[in-house]
């Protein structure tokens, strides 16, 4: 029981770290609290529910280039935003880059229910993830499982870019010095977009592959956006290894406070949250922590 | 001479027309339908369904002649599922639209916000998608009822069912840790206790209102081998439950009670388990007595809106003939006539006949059906077989018990 | 660089800084203005004008904290719930008379505010705000679901008669007062030697360090005093529905907030006031026109933040409306 609720929460982690990682991305590179990053989010599962009947139902293929196909339609919809109306204030107070995309949340939330009303949608699992791996009287169901393969696949992914190509030096450059970055003749705002686009990429892929697994309606970004929050908050803004840690914490408290104090669940959340920011505001003061 | 009658005529006949021209101005003041609804937010889609219904009785009513020969108006506000929201746009209604009746909440929040509101200014107000019983008891005021059975009804009418399956010993609950899960809960643990002492019950667990990751809540749940497990579970939390209990062999290792109403079916579609889930329903519309009236309203929103109706429109819809009837019946749609006639009269809907308001606690003895989701070969989504109807009265609190309730909410 | 350092000169530097000057001019014939049209239009309006005046002082307190202290707080809905539920609760458990809890609702505000904030003022920037968050949402969670004291997500209705039975008419003209009253207070310590030293923290806490300030306890007084005058906000709101609801907590309730300060300007101390006024009268008339209106606050969001930055404050004093465009 206990081994299982700890790979429950292991799941959910990973879950919560593909939403996290790239709101904690773009924050560690533009210093941009993205609100809308659930809307993208709910954006990348809406997409996904369009292309799943499009390619090769009920096939693993289909389902993963579905999400793909959906997530690079979120990351386009995320550049013209940020070109459009991000660019434009990234010298401003960043309350008004955060007032910019709750405004975005506000125009996605009202345009998907526009597009597909109000009642929730369910897309179809493909066939091979529907079963489970049964050891004993245990179960460990696939989708997670693979969801879980995926998330790996993506940190990797995310290790190699930034540590082992050109874009990558480009990105840590203009994150640890932006003034020096941009001495140096880095094209500053082809960083921003195309970190970004990356973010935005990030939040529908990971929308989409969560989307078999729930309930899929134009309410998703406000829950989502808050986990994502306290993920980022608990693992440091900016902090991608401290993002994956900080999921799997959250999830695998959830998933153990379920066994003994169900109720206070979402409170002790918060409260490692809260504790974790104070622990900062002990050791070295807040701010930069990437 | 001459000139005097013309001028007595032409005075006659301004006084004749400014008589008849009122006449006409007071038999054409339409009876105004206040519909303070959650059309955005987390009830939007229920309300929806409600809305699309309502609007297809007012046509009815007024290709009728309208209610007491006067002509029925919809006024639609919009509470966004936001009880103080709900507040504001019951008063506007109530106080500058001067609405005869007010109706239309979902969230019981906003139920309560909004019957409050109507206390204070002695307006009609009644509910068909909320259904906290804490209207009916503690927070009861005269100028309220509901057309659908409330939360501990419905549980009543799953515990009812659930003691017919003599095989089912362990009984495993969880709810959503708002009102309407914990009132579910302890109503049907409290009915199911009373109609086989054999089984035994599950201390209840509950995840918060709209938890999407339900494994550890399954995985809790099958622990204890359930025979089946009995959940208040609403929206994301159910889909949520049913899609990734199947990973576990939830749907081979116990069976699942739950609300599964017309959307909820729908939306499931394909993910759907082939069997073991149970669903409790409002008004599930293949489940009504398929009478001509039922068949039309059927036939009449499938045209309009290009879906079936769900329990959220055959509600909405019941309850604005209920109001209808009512009023015919006072002769009159001032507050206190209509308040008298809701407990008088004996409806016959589309969810069968002999539909009645207690004026003790404003509930209507509506029906609840239970039955077994499964596909069948006529509609392109699961709906619910070998259903069995509830009748309300039998599954309605007791006066003397929602007295008893009323003196200890009061302390 | 030396200037600034200068006290006296700082303080006449400071005193005349934008938007904190108030315009008799202005001000009275509003008041004046809004107490006409309290009485001569209809009932909404005058429930509409009292939700107006109840979000100008939420939106101003949180003002304080932005505008002067340069604290961002993400969860100030937090001693709105506070305030709201220490009056209601005040009445339904404590058994206090009405009279006497209004005074409780802003004073568990305050409690509030210097909990959390005691350890939210340890933290700057983004991590301060999103330990308010963390705050509010405790907050939150605990009124939703501690069933038994708080009534849950159905929040507590029936305790009182609405605004203690007084007419709409005569509860807008006691909020335009009990309003009012407060942003001159809000305005009073603005300028008061704290004032000083809370735009001092906000703009430069090493500097104000440096000068003998003790930051985190000034910002601890202003996180204090917002919450306190949040609190009469959540009050005043509670007796106008006679009713309390988790939602009063909630999440959206900030984000209306930091979006009221936001269209009404940025630095000023009128832009809570604007932004009240502005997103008020938006939410009450673009609804009817069309369902989707967040989608048409969000453009008109997009539009201010885009195109003038400092909101609606900064446009009144671009057209000379404002003393400080006057000067």
């Amino acid at each position: 029981m206990v081994m299982i609720q700890f790979v429950n929460g292991l799941m959910e982690g990973m879950t919560l770290f593909l939403i996290a990682s790239g709101l904690t991305l773009i924050f560690g590179v533009s210093r941009i609290i993205n609100f809308a990053h659930g809307s993208l989010y709910m954006l990348g599962a809406f997409l996904t529910y369009e292309l799943v009947p499009l390619i090769a139902p009920g096939t693993l293929l289909g389902f993963f280039a579905s999400v793909i196909i959906g997530a690079a339609v979120v990351s386009l919809i995320g550049v013209v935003f940020e070109v459009t109306a991000l660019r434009r204030i990234y010298h401003a107070d960043g309350l008004m880059q955060l007032i910019v995309t709750i405004a975005l949340v506000l125009i996605i939330r009202d345009v998907v229910r526009m597009v597909w009303g109000p009642n929730s949608i369910t897309v179809p699992m493909p066939d091979a993830l529907m079963g489970a791996i049964v050891v004993g009287e245990n179960y460990f169901p696939m989708f997670p499982i693979v969801v879980f393969a995926a998330g790996l696949v993506i940190v990797l992914a995310m290790i190699w870019v930034i540590y082992f190509t050109r874009a990558g030096i480009l990105l840590r450059a203009g994150t640890d010095d932006r003034g020096m970055a941009a001495l140096l003749g880095i094209n500053e705002r082809l960083i921003f977009t195309s970190v970004f686009a990356a973010g935005a990429f990030l939040a529908g892929l990971a929308g989409g592959l969560s989307a078999p697994y729930g309930e899929v309606n134009h309410l998703l970004d406000t829950t989502v956006i808050v986990s994502a929050f306290i993920v980022c908050v608990i693992g440091g803004l900016g902090n991608l290894y401290g993002a994956l840690a900080g999921a799997l914490v959250v999830g695998v408290t959830k998933a153990m406070g379920v066994m003994y104090f169900p109720r206070l669940s979402m409170v002790l959340i918060f409260l490692i949250m809260a504790a974790v920011l104070i622990g900062r505001s002990l050791g070295r003061q807040g701010g930069s922590a990437r | 001479m001459l000139e005097v009658n013309r001028g007595g005529f032409a005075a006659l006949g301004l006084a004749l027309m400014t008589a008849f021209a009122g006449q006409t101005a007071r038999a054409e003041e339409p009876v105004k339908i206040g519909f303070a609804a959650d059309l955005t937010g987390a009830c939007a889609a229920l309300s929806e369904d409600e809305m699309n219904a309502v609007k297809i009785a007012v046509d009815e009513l007024n290709a009728k002649g309208g209610i007491l020969g006067r002509k029925v108006e919809l006024v639609v506000r919009d509470s966004q599922t936001k009880p103080d929201e709900g507040a504001k746009v019951a008063r506007e209604l109530i106080v500058d639209q001067k609405v005869d009746v007010l109706t239309g909440v979902c969230s019981s929040a906003v139920m309560l916000a909004e019957s409050a509101v109507s206390a204070e200014f002695k307006i009609p107000f009644y509910a068909t998608i909320g259904s906290t019983q804490r209207a009916n008891i503690e927070l009861y005021q005269p100028y309220f009822w509901q057309t659908q059975a409330n939360a501990t009804m419905e549980a009543y009418a799953a515990a009812e069912y659930v003691a017919k399956k003599s095989e089912w010993k362990t009984i495993a609950t969880m709810g959503s840790d708002y009102e309407w899960g914990h009132t579910s809960v302890a109503a049907f643990s409290e009915r199911l206790k009373k109609l086989r002492p054999d089984v035994t019950i599950i201390e209840p667990i509950f995840p918060k209102v709209g938890e999407t990751a339900m494994a550890p809540y399954i995985t809790t749940a099958l622990n204890t081998k359930p025979d089946a497990v009995f959940a208040a579970l609403f929206g994301g939390s159910l889909g949520s439950l049913i899609k990734q209990g199947q990973g576990f062999g939830f749907f081979q290792r116990t069976n699942l009670v739950t609300l599964m109403t017309v959307d909820t079916l729908q939306s499931m579609g394909s993910a759907m388990p082939a069997s073991n889930v149970y669903g409790i329903a409002r008004a599930p519309f293949f489940a009504l007595e398929q009478t001509p009236e039922v068949k039309a309203f059927v036939e009449k929103y499938r045209a309009a809106y290009k879906e079936y109706p769900t329990d959220w429109s055959i509600n909405g819809y019941d309850g604005l003939m209920f109001y209808a009837a009512a009023a015919e019946h006072a002769k009159s749609v001032a507050p206190d006539a209509i308040i008298k006639a809701i407990s008088e009269i004996s409806y016959d809907g589309l969810r069968g006949k002999g539909l009645k308001v207690r004026a003790f606690d404003g509930q209507m003895n509506a029906p609840s059906y239970v039955g077994k989701a499964a596909k069948v070969a006529d509609y392109d989504f699961p709906i619910l077989t070998e259903i069995e109807k509830f009748d309300g009265a039998a599954l309605m609190m007791p006066e003397d018990a929602i007295a008893e309730a009323r003196k200890a909410a009061k302390k | 660089m030396t200037e600034t350092a200068h006290p006296t000169r700082l303080s006449r530097r400071w005193s005349s800084l934008p938007g904190i000057d108030i315009n008799w001019k202005l001000v009275i014939p509003a008041l004046v203005l809004a107490e006409i049209i309290n009485r001569s239009m209809g009932t909404s309006t005058t429930t509409l004008l009292t939700e107006i005046l109840i979000f100008a002082l939420f939106a101003t307190s949180l003002n304080l904290l932005m505008s002067f202290g340069h604290m961002v707080s993400f969860g100030h809905s937090a001693y709105f719930g506070l305030g709201a539920y220490g009056f209601t609760l005040g009445v339904v458990k404590a058994g206090l008379p009405v009279e006497a809890a209004v005074f409780l609702g802003p004073l568990v505000a305050a409690l509030g505010g210097l909990v959390f904030g005691a350890l939210c003022v340890r933290l700057t920037e983004i991590y301060f705000a999103m330990l308010t968050l963390a705050c509010a949402q405790i907050t939150y969670t605990v009124l939703f679901q501690w069933y038994d004291f708080t009534g849950g997500d159905t929040g507590i209705t029936g305790f009182m008669a609405p605004r203690f039975g007084l007419s709409e008419q005569g509860f807008a003209s006691l909020t335009l007062v009990v309003v009012t009253l407060s942003i001159f207070a809000l305005w009073w310590i603005v300028r008061s030697p704290l004032g000083l030293s809370i735009r001092a923290a906000g703009q430069d806490r090493f500097r104000a360090e440096a000068l003998g300030l003790t930051v985190r306890r000034v910002q601890l007084s202003a996180f204090v005093i917002a919450a306190f005058f949040a609190g009469i906000a959540g009050t005043l709101h509670a007796v106008l529905n006679g009713a309390a609801f988790p939602d009063y907590a909630g999440l959206s309730l900030t984000l209306d907030s930091l979006i009221m300060v936001v269209l009404g300007g940025l630095n000023s101390f009128s832009g809570g006031i604007w932004g009240a006024i502005v997103y008020k009268l938006l939410g009450a008339f673009v609804p009817s026109f069309i369902h989707e209106w967040e989608l048409v606050l969000g453009i008109i969001l997009l539009a201010i933040v885009l195109t003038m930055p400092k909101g609606f404050a900064g446009l009144i004093a671009r057209l000379g409306l404002d003393r400080k465009g006057a000067k």
